[in-house]
This record gives C-alpha cells, sequence and structure tokens, in this order.
C-alpha cells in the first residue's frame, strides 16, 4: 500500500516549459519538476519533446505508483478547430474522416503525424482538437517509466471549457487567455460558430482586447436583434483579463481560474505559466 | 453549454459511455448468456466427476465380487449316446411298479403262475412271462389283464408247453401295455423286477 494516497500529478505544457505538480488532498501543492527552454532556443515541438523527455527521471520518492497525471497543454501547443459534420453523417469512422480532412485542408498537412480527439456529434458542428503524436507519446514514456497513469490528456482550452461551461453564452464569445495565448470560441444559437486561437506578441491591454472583439464580431456580422444578445465570458489564468462588466458594446463576465499560490514566484515566467495550465487540470 | 468529451487519452472499453437502449440491453443479455454458460459448464463439469466417480466405484465392486464369487463350473457336454442312456435310465426309474404289481395282483389265480415280469419303458409296456395249466385258462388270463387298470391291452406274443415239468403246464409270454396315466406317475420305482 502506498504511503503518500490520493495525490494526483498535474503536467502543464507550453511550447517552451513544462511543470509537473504533485497536489493532495492533505499536502500542499509540490513542484516535482520544472523545465523551461533556453531563450535563445527556439520553441518548436521536438523542444517540447526534449521537455517532456527530462520528466522521465523526476524524483518521485513522495508519489505513489500508479498516481493519476493529467496533462493540460497550452493551446498554442495543441490545435483545435470546428467540424460541421456532413449530413447524414452515420458513424463514428466517418465523422473521424471529416476530421481528418478538415484538419489537412486548415493546417495543409498529413494528419497521420498528429493525434486527434473531439467532441463527436453527428449534427451540430462540435470542436475537434490535435496533438502531435510524438509528444503524446512522450507523455506516455514519461508516466510508464514512473509508474503512473496516463488519465487525461486536453488543451487549456477544453479544461476551461469545461470548468464554465454553464456560463457559457449561447451566443456570443468564451475567451480564454493563458499567457500571450488567447483562444475565442464563437457560439450562435447554443452551437459552435467559429474557433480560433491568437498568440499575442506581448501581453494585451484593454484597448487591445476592444479592438480584438471588435474584430471578431465583424468576422461574424449579425442582425441586430441577435446582435444585443451577444455576450462575452472572459476566463483563464492571464494576468490581462478584463474585468469590465461591458466591452466593445457587448456584456463582459470575467470566471478567472484561481492565482498561483506565493510559493510559485521564485519559478521563471514560463514555468509559472506552465503551473497555471497544470492547475488548470486540476479537479475543482 | 455541455461539458466537452475531449481527451487525446483513450478511455478503456469498459469506461466508455453505453450509446443508446438496444446497446445497453445486448450487453445485458451477453453477460446474462455468458453466466448461464457458465453455470451450465459448472454443472456440467460437477455431473461429469461424480458420473466418472461412480463408475470407478462400481468398477471397485465389480472386481471385488468376481475376486469374491468362485468361478462358474464348467458346463456339463455330454454326447448324444450319453443323453440318451440318462434319459433311459430315468424313464426306467419312473416305472410304476405299485400300480403295476397291484395290476398283476387283482388278475392272480391259482391257475396262473406269474414266473417273471420286465418293463420297456420304451415302448411303454410290461413283458411277462407266465404258465397256465391249458390254452383256455391261458386267454382268459390275457383277457383278464388287458380289462385291468393300469394296462390298456395286452397280447400273447408266444406260448409253448414245458416239456421239462412233469404236469407238462403251458407257458406263453405276452406284452401288458400301460396307458398314458400310469406311465406318468412312479412314486417307488426301481430299474427292474425280476419274479420267478
Amino acid at each position: 500500500m502506498s504511503r503518500f494516497p490520493g495525490r494526483d500529478l498535474l503536467l502543464g505544457c507550453t511550447n517552451e516549459s513544462a511543470v509537473l505538480l504533485a497536489r493532495g488532498t492533505s499536502t500542499p501543492l509540490e513542484v516535482l519538476a520544472s523545465a523551461d527552454l533556453d531563450p535563445s532556443t527556439h520553441a518548436s515541438i521536438e523542444a517540447l519533446c526534449g521537455l517532456v523527455a527530462e520528466l522521465k527521471s523526476t524524483k518521485t520518492v513522495s508519489i505513489a505508483s500508479r498516481s493519476a497525471l493529467s496533462v493540460t497543454m497550452d493551446d498554442s501547443a495543441a490545435r483545435s478547430f470546428i467540424v460541421t459534420p456532413p449530413g447524414g453523417a452515420q458513424g463514428l469512422a466517418e465523422l473521424r474522416a471529416t476530421v481528418a480532412a478538415r484538419f489537412a485542408a486548415l493546417y495543409g498537412e498529413s494528419p497521420e503525424e498528429w493525434l486527434l480527439a473531439a467532441d463527436w456529434h453527428a449534427a451540430a458542428p462540435f470542436i475537434a482538437c490535435a496533438l502531435p503524436r510524438r509528444l503524446y507519446r512522450e507523455f506516455e514514456d514519461a508516466a510508464r517509466a514512473n509508474g503512473w497513469r496516463l488519465v487525461c490528456v486536453r488543451p487549456a482550452l477544453v479544461q476551461v471549457w469545461n470548468r464554465v461551461c454553464r456560463s457559457i453564452p449561447a451566443d456570443g464569445w468564451l475567451i480564454v487567455g493563458f499567457g500571450k495565448t488567447l483562444t475565442l470560441v464563437h457560439t450562435l444559437g447554443a452551437q459552435l460558430a467559429s474557433l480560433r486561437t491568437v498568440r499575442l506578441p506581448e501581453a494585451p491591454g484593454v484597448a487591445e482586447l476592444v479592438e480584438l472583439i471588435e474584430q471578431e464580431r465583424l468576422r461574424s456580422p449579425m442582425p441586430g436583434a441577435q446582435r444585443d444578445r451577444q455576450s462575452l465570458l472572459w476566463s483563464g489564468s492571464a494576468d490581462w483579463l478584463p474585468e469590465t462588466p461591458t466591452m466593445a458594446g457587448l456584456a463582459s463576465r470575467t470566471l478567472p481560474l484561481p492565482p498561483l499560490a506565493m510559493t510559485f514566484v521564485h519559478l521563471s515566467e514560463p514555468c509559472q505559466l506552465a503551473c497555471q495550465l497544470a492547475l488548470a487540470g486540476s479537479p475543482r | 453549454m455541455k461539458p466537452l468529451s475531449i481527451n487525446f487519452v483513450e478511455d478503456p472499453l469498459w469506461r466508455r459511455p453505453v450509446a443508446t437502449r438496444w446497446r445497453q440491453i445486448l450487453i445485458g443479455l451477453g453477460l446474462a448468456t455468458a453466466l448461464a454458460a457458465a453455470a451450465v459448464y459448472w454443472q456440467w463439469q460437477v455431473l461429469d466427476r461424480e458420473l466418472a466417480e461412480t463408475t470407478q466405484a462400481v468398477a471397485l465392486a465389480r472386481g471385488e465380487i468376481a475376486a469374491r464369487t468362485p468361478p462358474p463350473p464348467a458346463p456339463l457336454l455330454l454326447s448324444e449316446p450319453q443323453i440318451v442312456a440318462i434319459n433311459s435310465a430315468i424313464d426306467q426309474l419312473n416305472t410304476p411298479w405299485p400300480t403295476v404289481l397291484d395290476g398283476f395282483e387283482r388278475v392272480a389265480s391259482s391257475h396262473i403262475a406269474l414266473l417273471q415280469i420286465e418293463p420297456d419303458h420304451r415302448r411303454r409296456l410290461v413283458k411277462g412271462v407266465a404258465e397256465a395249466k391249458d390254452h383256455q385258462q391261458m386267454l382268459g388270463y390275457i383277457a383278464q389283464l388287458a380289462a385291468t387298470a393300469p394296462f390298456a391291452g395286452a397280447m400273447l406274443t408266444r406260448h409253448e408247453v414245458n416239456e421239462k415239468d412233469p404236469n407238462r403246464p403251458l407257458r406263453f409270454i405276452f406284452e401288458a401295455r400301460l396307458d398314458g396315466s400310469s406311465a406318468l406317475t412312479a412314486p417307488d420305482a426301481e430299474p427292474s423286477v425280476l419274479m420267478k
């Protein structure tokens, strides 16, 4: 029997950093391992795979074997997109083929090297996500090397969506912000309309966010009555999430994730972002 | 909005949501069938084991019985002449002597001397030798004998005068046929009787 029961492992990954946290019911949050890229190194999937590979040698004396490992990816490290199922689609295989074709059309790459997962729906648009297979294998190898159970690998968008799904407006936008990554999900009549991930050059101010929202509204013009029903929901851990009740003429609401404790201030900025992502994957 | 069921880690089969009620019913039926098959198989195994044990016990009991039982005697094989001889002896022993002798006693008189009687079981008759003073007495004796039980008839087969005897009696040989009822019962029997 384990001497340390009830500790879950949370792994947060960005393109530049990876942090492994241990969280228990009676023990404080603990950083088991952290790694980030040298600023001179170009961020890439290969570099991220190297960071995850470093976790294989994590000192896990205090972690019981068979502990559950949940991984949360930054939205810029995974790819998320909307897929509209073909009319009369029958069977999961047909939907899988549709998602693969959509991925190839959007990104111009073969989906062979990507792991595809989706919130499968045969009659309504649904969200699909893609993760490099090589990166997923690194997660599996790290878990196997330490005797952990890999139970969950999700992008930040999915983790945040599942946390705030009751508050997502049926007409409007869910905007998820982590670090300098911002993901916008447009809903229309309680259905998905569009999804876009934006990599920001720097932390945006309110003016930039207003401009961004207005651009989004221009992308999908609505009749006046529908425009009035639209609203915004902001979530994530970015410190630039607005607190204003209205933005760009729309009702706005912010549901930020819990902030990091002061014990993590010694970590580098990319590692703090990875910590925020890891915490987004923890059970509430 | 509903939660998203997106996870790159595929759930094991037993944790995946069951899509339809029909699939649930099919899974239930499959489980019930599997349980029933397992129960039948288990019961079959038990019966098979009991049958094997019983067969073994029966074989052991048979062996013990065979060990305790002496070997059966070899069948008595007789040749045809032996069988004929045995049957002849049995028939001879079955001759109803008391009835036959009673019949002779009833027809006995002072004019007839019965010298010898001998049964011929094969022909179901009694041969006799007697002496009379004359032919009239001889024929009367034969007629009387034929009408007396247990005889169904009598026949004179030979007669001659006994010259050796100074009275010169008439010696005759006869055959008295036995009736069916007296020939079947023989409470006391001897192979043959010779009277002089």
